[in-house]
This record gives structure tokens, sequence and C-alpha cells, in this order.
């Protein structure tokens, strides 16, 4: 086949396609969906982190006119199996059965004929708790005598785990410096413009399910695997989902128990969680600290990396893998041969740990790059030189990290000279340093990154090209708002040689498409891409069968081109794709592609500063970014995703942090206490520079969905210790507040006075 | 989040508005711009059994100045104030305050009258109308009485109305000669509630000198303050900026703000002196450029 990168879209700054429909209000999101006789379900919320269920009695709220149903655990104990997880804990069953162990965790539901009759009900619903003394803090959860939040686990540290490569300890004693620091990422919400919600319908064969979901093939599989008397027939639906950003890739216990009151009760049920709700009931990301040590001699050699990575799992270890992830990439873009690290997860009452955009990479790579500032501080070098000292070079590709991470392609130090040049650092350092001289605290900060995306089994796709001209693909990804039917449709348009009208993507429907994997770590477009051109391959496989049939020449005769087949030797027979597809009615292919192995995109970031002095603020001024994306299909959507994610990396550095009371009930439950960055908290450009380094994908594409979220963070946090020069101020932990930089310049000041 | 059930009552003027309340008054919430009590009412916090919608009553949206009074209805939306020429040219410190409110849809729903109704500890306009020495005027049935807003609002959401009686209007004595004003924000995140805020408002005698200082404070207290301290230090003087340096010092004297999640007790005491001098500094320039 030619080469995908010659015709006129892929490669183009496109607008999408999606947006049409959106704009215009056309869009069907969750709470869009009403269906003929559908009933409300609100479901009742522990208000104790912590507690036995003595008693519930539903009898009040079942009287209330218009309520339908209420349900407890005893009402579904046949019907739903629990969650057992893969680390000691104790199951999650869907509604609690006589234990809770988070604030927010369901324990009964009410259906009722309209969603306030509902409330109302769920208030009169009386539950009779014990209270049992929470713990939110992992550290004290790992304490003798800290209350056990599961009984079959030995201790709240229910998952532990190590990672090493050379000799540790050698490192350390050959060592001229070593840096230390505690370092973490604390608890935040995805909080994507939709929360969540689920709507489902039986009519006696078929069960129905539309989930604001980023799986629909894992809900349609959880549903037969966990109702002991599933319907004949499961399809799940995901309509419109507005953001997900990880948070909606887990099957939750709503997902299961919508469904189920659908069967039971004959009739439609719709429940869409309220914003306050969402913060409870939705998984929420990061919660991660760190300590860790670098040895490094004094010419600015890193000879080893030692550490202990704890994340906060929670009350369910659901996703104990996630602290996994930030312990495995630790070693970021360097070459250090010597490593130890141990991984603990500790379940806490807190609502469950999950992916957030970049799952565990965000985490490890902020680790490193704090660390490698400070040996770079603590040895008086330049960060960047420092970083060229210890990178991994191109001609060590691939390379397996100190962890097991086998980094597929790129040219570490490369880019990050390129990204100096473009980003003008020196000029920048030097214009910053004038600033400061005059008294106004900004500065610039520096950060590199590698990362991992592609990951997951397979991605399935399924093309047809109709007679008529037309093109409908259908695939096993599913978006949730990047616009990776506009990529797909770019691909296609340029393999087959037809214009982008022509078109059509689906996806999000197991009715459409038997198996499909979803949309998370950047996947969609490598992935999911991958196996649109893969069908797009076997059609053209197909066609030009056909075509040596119709042109009554050998197969390998034909060349392609363009949408049409072309005989080498005789070049006046020619017949389109078109043609072939009119002729034998339509060409149709499903395929399957799996890559493999996964790919580690890379690049720099650079943020610009200002922190007010009088009161902590810090504003970010200008940012920087050179990623290496591989081939990037449509650049306005990979600059959509950077940016997006850069914002959402700077929110979490300034504003965004859940916060538990020490008694374990939330206290960030709304958007105004819970700091989502809005347009006005971000630079007003941010300036995209892009690197196309091939991967092994057949459209050489890297991904690039979280990196925005990886790489600002570490930038953002060092750019605010550069301004606070000649201070030495540390930024250890995100978020960092006003309150505590004001703080730290009031000591500073006073030290100074001494 | 639903509310629980209510009735909706729809008054024509406000002489119908004053009657629905003498007779469901306790049992009833007012209905402006809907911010506050909407949420509320969605929380379950609020539970009303009537709720009175004021949006038909538009005799209660105006701004005029009558002698030397400046008179704000109290459903005038905060995006009124904001672009009023009127204020921006008699009673500037107002407009900027309500331009410095929420979002533009926020701006654009909410009314004044429904802020100072409502009293969050945390609202931007208690500071400026203390500064300004505002009245609120309120009326019921029986009669009408005007209150200084500094005796009005009583702590948080807590005020000194009667469940009979509705806000009408705001009254601001005009303030002449060479007046500067500013009202200063401290906020994270933009369009968020105050941390603290602070506005001044100084007026300088015909030598230069500082006849009146006024400094209103939010999210320092239970409900907003005059730092009197710091008017009392400026006042009578030819203030310098080292003058105001060492005056804003006495911003937080006597204060013991909250503590809650968004910023510690100590840090809005610092806050207070920091935005103190900020809006101090305007303020004189302002007056200056006037003189």
């Amino acid at each position: 086949m030619e080469s995908i990168f010659s015709g006129r879209y892929v490669g183009a700054p496109l607008r999408r396609i999606e947006d049409e429909r959106l704009l215009k209000g056309r869009a069907r999101f969750i709470d869009d969906i009403s269906l003929s006789g559908m009933l409300h379900a609100v479901f009742v919320r522990s208000p104790y982190p912590h507690a036995i269920i003595k008693s519930v009695d539903v009898s009040d709220a079942s009287r209330l006119r218009g309520v339908v149903a209420v349900l407890t655990y005893r009402d579904i104990a046949g019907s739903i199996k629990p969650w057992e997880f893969e680390v000691p804990s104790d199951p999650m069953y869907p509604l609690a059965r006589d234990k809770v162990r988070y604030y927010g965790e369901p324990v009964a539901v009410v259906v009722a004929e309209d969603p306030y009759l509902a409330a109302d009900a769920a208030e009169l619903v009386s539950i009779e708790y014990e209270p049992l003394e929470p713990v939110v803090d992992p550290l004290e959860a790992l304490e003798k005598g800290a209350p056990r939040i599961h009984e079959r686990a030995s201790s709240n540290a229910v998952y532990k785990k190590s990672y090493k490569c050379g000799s540790v300890e050698d490192a350390f004693s050959r060592a001229h410096v070593v840096v230390e620091d505690e370092l973490s990422m604390e608890r935040v919400y995805a909080a994507p413009m939709e929360p969540r919600g689920v709507v489902a319908h039986y009519d006696g064969e078929q069960l129905t399910v539309w989930s604001s979901t980023q799986t629909p093939f894992d809900l349609r599989d959880a549903i037969l695997e966990k109702f002991s008397d599933p319907p004949s027939s499961v399809r799940v639906i995901q309509p419109d989902v507005g953001g997900a950003f990880g948070a909606k890739i887990p099957t939750y216990p709503e997902d299961l128990v919508v469904p189920l009151l659908a069967m039971k009760l004959g009739r439609p049920v719709k429940w869409y969680s309220s914003r306050r709700e969402d913060f409870v009931a939705t998984v929420h990301g990061r919660d991660v600290r760190a300590r860790i040590s670098l040895a490094a001699t004094r010419d600015g050699k890193i000879l080893g990396i030692r550490a202990r990575i704890l994340g906060d799992l929670g009350a369910y270890p659901s996703d104990y893998w996630l602290p996994d992830v930030a312990a495995r990439i630790l070693t970021g873009a360097y070459n250090i041969r010597n490593g130890f690290v141990e991984v603990l997860g500790v379940c806490t009452n807190k609502t469950p740990l999950g992916p957030y955009r970049g799952a565990g990479r965000p985490e490890g790579i902020f680790f490193i790059e704090r660390m490698v500032d400070l040996l770079a501080d603590e040895l008086g070098m330049d960060p960047v030189e420092l970083r060229l000292a210890n990178m991994v070079r191109p001609e060590q590709m691939p390379y397996k990290n100190c962890f097991g991470f086998r980094y597929d392609s790129g040219d570490y130090p490369g880019t990050l000279r390129k990204a100096v040049d473009l980003f003008k650092v020196k000029d920048l350092s030097k214009w910053a340093r004038e600033e400061r001289g005059r008294g106004r605290l900004v500065g610039v900060g520096l950060a590199f990154y590698v990362e991992i995306t592609s990951g997951g089994p397979f991605e399935s796709a399924h093309v047809k090209l109709e007679p008529s001209g037309r093109v409908s693909i259908i695939v096993g990804s599913t978006p949730t708002g990047q616009g990776d039917a506009t990529g797909f449709a770019q691909l296609a348009a340029d393999i087959l040689g037809t214009s982008i009208d022509k078109i059509e993507v689906s996806w999000g429907d197991t009715g459409l498409i038997g198996e499909g994997v979803g949309t998370f770590g950047s996947r969609t477009m490598a992935v999911g891409g991958g196996a649109v051109i893969k069908a797009l391959e076997e059609i053209i496989k197909k066609a030009r069968k056909e075509a040596a049939k119709m042109l009554r020449v050998g197969e390998e005769e034909l060349e392609y081109r363009k949408g049409r087949f072309v005989a080498r030797r005789s070049p006046d027979r020619i017949i389109t794709l078109l043609d072939i597809a009119a002729a034998t009615g339509g060409l149709e292919a499903k395929v399957h592609y799996d890559p493999g192995r996964p790919v580690y995109p890379f690049g720099a970031h650079l943020a610009i500063v200002e922190v007010e002095k009088d009161t902590g603020r810090v504003r970010v001024l200008g940012y920087k970014s050179l990623d290496d994306v591989g081939k990037a299909i449509n650049p306005l959507l990979v600059e959509g995703q950077i940016v997006g994610g850069v914002v959402q990396g700077l929110g979490e550095v300034l504003y965004e942090q859940i916060v538990y009371s020490r008694d374990g009930a939330l206290l960030t439950q709304s958007l105004s206490d819970y700091g989502v960055p809005t347009a006005l908290d971000a630079p007003a450009r941010v300036e995209v520079h892009l690197q196309e380094t091939p991967t092994h994908h057949p459209h050489k594409v890297r991904g690039v969905g979280e990196i925005g979220a990886i790489a600002a963070p570490p930038a953002i946090a060092r750019a605010i210790e550069e301004a606070l020069k000649p201070l030495k101020i540390r930024v250890r932990k995100t978020p960092v507040k006003p309150e505590e930089i004001h703080r730290m310049l009031q000591q500073a000041g006073k030290e100074d006075d001494v | 989040m639903y509310p629980p059930s209510f009735k909706l009552l729809v008054p024509q003027s406000l002489d119908e508005a004053l009657k629905m309340l003498a007779e469901h008054g306790g049992e009833a919430k007012l209905l402006a711009g809907g911010h506050s009590l909407i949420p509320l009412m969605k929380l379950r916090l609020a539970r009303p059994a009537y709720v009175i919608y004021l949006g038909k009553l538009k005799e209660l949206s105006y701004i005029r100045e009558e002698g030397d009074t400046i008179r704000v209805g109290a459903l005038t939306t905060h995006s009124e104030i904001e672009s009023s020429e009127l204020l921006r040219e008699r009673c500037p410190l107002l407009a900027e305050t309500a331009s410095k409110i929420g979002d533009r849809q926020v701006r654009n729903m909410g009314t004044i009258g429904g802020s100072i109704a409502h009293a969050d500890p945390a609202a931007d306009y208690p500071a400026a109308l203390v500064a300004l020495e505002a009245e609120v005027v309120l009326k019921s049935v029986n009669g009408e009485r005007a209150v200084k807003v500094s005796d009005f609002i009583k702590g948080p959401y807590i005020t000194d109305i009667d469940p009979q009686e509705l806000i009408t209007e705001i009254r601001i004595p005009v303030v002449n000669g060479a007046v500067g004003s500013s009202y200063e924000k401290l906020v994270f995140r933009a369009s968020d509630f105050a941390i603290v805020g602070v506005a001044a408002l100084i007026v300088l005698g015909k030598d230069g000198t500082a006849e009146r200082v006024r400094v209103g404070m939010t999210g320092v207290a239970e409900g907003p303050v005059r730092a009197q301290g710091v008017e009392e230090e400026l006042e009578g003087k030819k203030i310098t900026e080292e003058d105001i340096d060492k005056a804003s010092k006495k911003a937080s004297e006597g204060l013991n703000p909250p503590s809650d999640i968004r910023a510690s007790s100590e840090y809005r005491k610092a806050m207070a002196e920091a935005l103190t001098r900020r809006a101090l500094i305007k303020a004189l320039s302002e007056a200056k450029k006037k003189a």
C-alpha cells in the first residue's frame, strides 16, 4: 500500500467533524435520554466514612406516593455478585452489605416516578449506623492499631511490591552526593463537565444500558458476568460523553444496580449524578507520595535511585496498580542503572482511587523531575546540563529502564537541546533574572518527561465501503470528546482517496461492533487508529482481488493509488475503488489490531510564572511545549489535547485538592470549594511545538492525550522555585497554595532579617 | 440535587409582594437572581413552603441620584451596576465592586438586594457599602425603615430583616470633591468568592490633606467591618506611600477571621493588611488625579 502520508488530509489541522452536532445542540448526553415510562433512581449514601450498618428501615420511604421501590443490599443480594479484588480485601457490594468504608458509599436506592419524589423519599430512608473509627491519612493507616478497613487483609497495606536493578547499595556508597526528599501529589477529582449517569431499559429479552462511560464493552461483560440471572442479550451504548479523563473507565455500582432495577421493575430507569454526588461516587486520582534519594557523582552523573512510593487507594483497592506505574516510570528519561523502589498501596476510608489523566505517570515524572532539579541545585549545576548528562541516548534505544519499562525510540538529549533553542530558554532566563532584580518575582521552569501509551489488549474496527461511495467506520475505541472521529476520517479519506465528507464514524455501541476495548491511556488514535488502518488495508486487499479479475491482470500487476488501481504495464487499465464497490455490492472488513507493545511519548515543557509577593498567588504567564507525538494525524487536535492537559496540570499544581476532614467527611464537594481552573486562569497562549519521530504503529502515532497533564506540574513547580530565588524554597507537593508560598516568603524574610 | 416541593408566588407589584410576605413571611423566601437561594434549596438547606418570585417588580430596578443620595433599587443586577454611567461617575467604588463579583453569568442574574439579604460572609458588596456608609431600605405592609449596612448585617447569613420585610433600596451618600476609591479582591481562581476583599475610599481636601479615609473589609469577620485603626491613622495627613505601609498593618487589628479549607485565619489577617495597602495606594492615586 502506498504511504498514508501523501494525501491531503493526514497531517492537516482540520476542524472537527464532530462539532456541528455538538454546537447545534443535537448531542445526546446521558441526561438527554428520556424513555417512555421511565423511573428515576436516587442512591442513599453513607454519611459515615466507616461504620457498621445496624438496620435499614425503608417503610416511610416506600409509603410515599410515587415511590415504586426502595432497595437495599438484601433485595439484590442474590442478583449481583460483589466485586472481588486481586489483592487481599473484603468484597465491594453494589449496595453496602453490613459495613460502609467511605463517606458516600451507596447503601440503598430509591426509585420513583420523578427525581424530586425520589429525592424526597431518599430522605425518609432510615439507616442506623454504628460508627467505627475512620482513618483518612495513609501514614496513620499504616500504624499499628490503626482502624482496619478490610477484615480479610492482614493490614491496610494491601499491596506491596518492589522493583530493582543493578546494585543500589554500591551506587550509594560510591556517591559523592546524595539528595533526599519527600514529595507528593495530593488527591484530585477528574471533574468532567458531565458527571456520571446510567439509563437502562429491558424489553423482556434485551437489556439496553446507556452509560456515561469510557468502556462500554467492559460494562456489558460485567453485567453478563455479575448478574446471577443475566438477560439473553445485553447492549451497552455510550451516548455523547462530556469528558471522562479516566474516571469513567471503571464499572461502578450504579452501572449494575440501575440495569438490575430496570429488569426487576419492568420499566426504564435513569440515574444521573449531581455534581456533589459525583465528588464522592466517582473515583479520585493521584494521592501518591514518595520518599526518594538520588546518588550522584560531584560532576553530575546519577548513579542510583532509591524510593518508597505510597499510594492511598481509598476504601477499595480496585486500581491498586496506579502507584506501580509511578514507580516503574520513576527513572524518567534518565539512564539510571542502579535502583530500588518499594511500592505500597494503602487502604483508607475515602472514595476509591482510580485512573485520572496520566494514571501514575504524572506522579512518577513529578517525582524524578523534582529530584533532578534538587540535585542540580545541590551540585550548583544548570538543570538542563544535568539532564543532558544523564539522559538515555538515542543509540541505546530501545531502552529497558531500571524498573522494566522498554522505551521504544527517540532522541531525548537532542529533543531537550532543541527545546532549549525553540523556547529561547537563555533569553527567558536572562529576562527573569533582570525582572527579579527589579523586584518582580518571575521564574522560568523546565521539565522533561517520558511516558507510556498504547496499552490495553487490542482495538477493533469495522469499515464498509458502500456501493454509493459512502464509507462507514465503526470503531471499538470510545472517544469522550477528543475529536478522534475526525482523525479516523482523515486516515480513511487519504487511504481510500476520497473526500472526508463521504466518511461517517460511529462508536460506543456494543450493538454496532461486538468486541472493542475503549478509550484510555492515550490509545485511541494510536491503537484505535491502527485498527482503522488495518481494516482499510483489508478492504484494499479485497478490492485488489476484484480489480485483478475485472481488469484481467495479475494482482501483483496492480498499483494502488489514491482510490484507484492501475496496471503497471498498461496504464490505461484503471479501475476505481468506487467502481469495484458498485460492482461487488460494497466491500467491508472487520479487524482487530494489536500493537504488541506500548510506545513512549517524550518531550520538554516550559512554564513562566509570576508570584505575587504580598499574597503568594501564582499566575502562569506563559507556557511552551515540545512534544514528540509521532505522526500528528491532525495537529489541531493534538494541540487541543496538549493545551487541555497543560491546563489540568496547572489546576493540579495551583488549585485542585480533594480535602477530607480528620473524621472522614469530604469537605470539597462543590466546584466552588474544589478549584478546577477556568480559561481565565490559563496562560493566554500555549506555544505548542511538535516533533514526529515515528513509532511501530502503521500511522506512526505516539499518543498525546495525557502528556500535558504529565509535563505541566514539574515545569510549573520549577518555575515557582525560580521565581522565588534567591530564597531556597522547594515545591514538594501539589497543589502549592498561595498561603503556603506566602508563609514560606514570610519565613524566608524573617531569616533574612536575622 | 432536587429541592423539596414549594409553592411559587409571582406578585405583579411591590404592594402585592408585601401582602404575600405579611401572610407567609415566616414560611416564605424571596427569589430575585436566585444565585444563593436556588443552590441552598437544591441542597435542601433552605426548605421554604413558599417562594415569592420578584422578577416582575421592575419598579425595584433603578439607579438614580436624588439630592445628596444615590439610590439603587434592590433588583438592580450586578451587571447594571457595573456598567452604570451614573455610578461610574458618581460612585465608582460600587461599580468596580460589582464588576468583580463572580462571572458574567452571575452578574447578569444576581441582584444587589439579593446579595445583601443573603449576607454571605465572603460577599463583595458589603465591603464597599460599609466604606460608603450606605443604608438599606426595608419595607413591609407596616411601613418603611432605613438601616446602616454595618448594622444590618449581623453575622454570616444573618441580617436584621423581619420575615415580613423586603429590601427595596440601597442608599449611598454622595461623596464630592477629590475622591479616590478602589476595591481589591483576593481570589485564587477566577470567578471565586473573595478570600478577602477590601474597599478603600479617600477624600482629599484642597491642600491635599486626607479629609476622609474609609476602609471596608469582607471575608475577615462574621460580617463586613471597617478598619477604623487604619482610617484614624491616615485621616488629617498628607498621605504618603510610607504612611499607607504603616497604616495597613492596623487593618487586622482586633480581627479574628475564620479558618476554613480555603484559607487560615492567620493568612486572612495578613491578606487584610496586604489588600488594604493595595486598595489605599490605588485610591490615593485616583484622589490625587482629581485634586
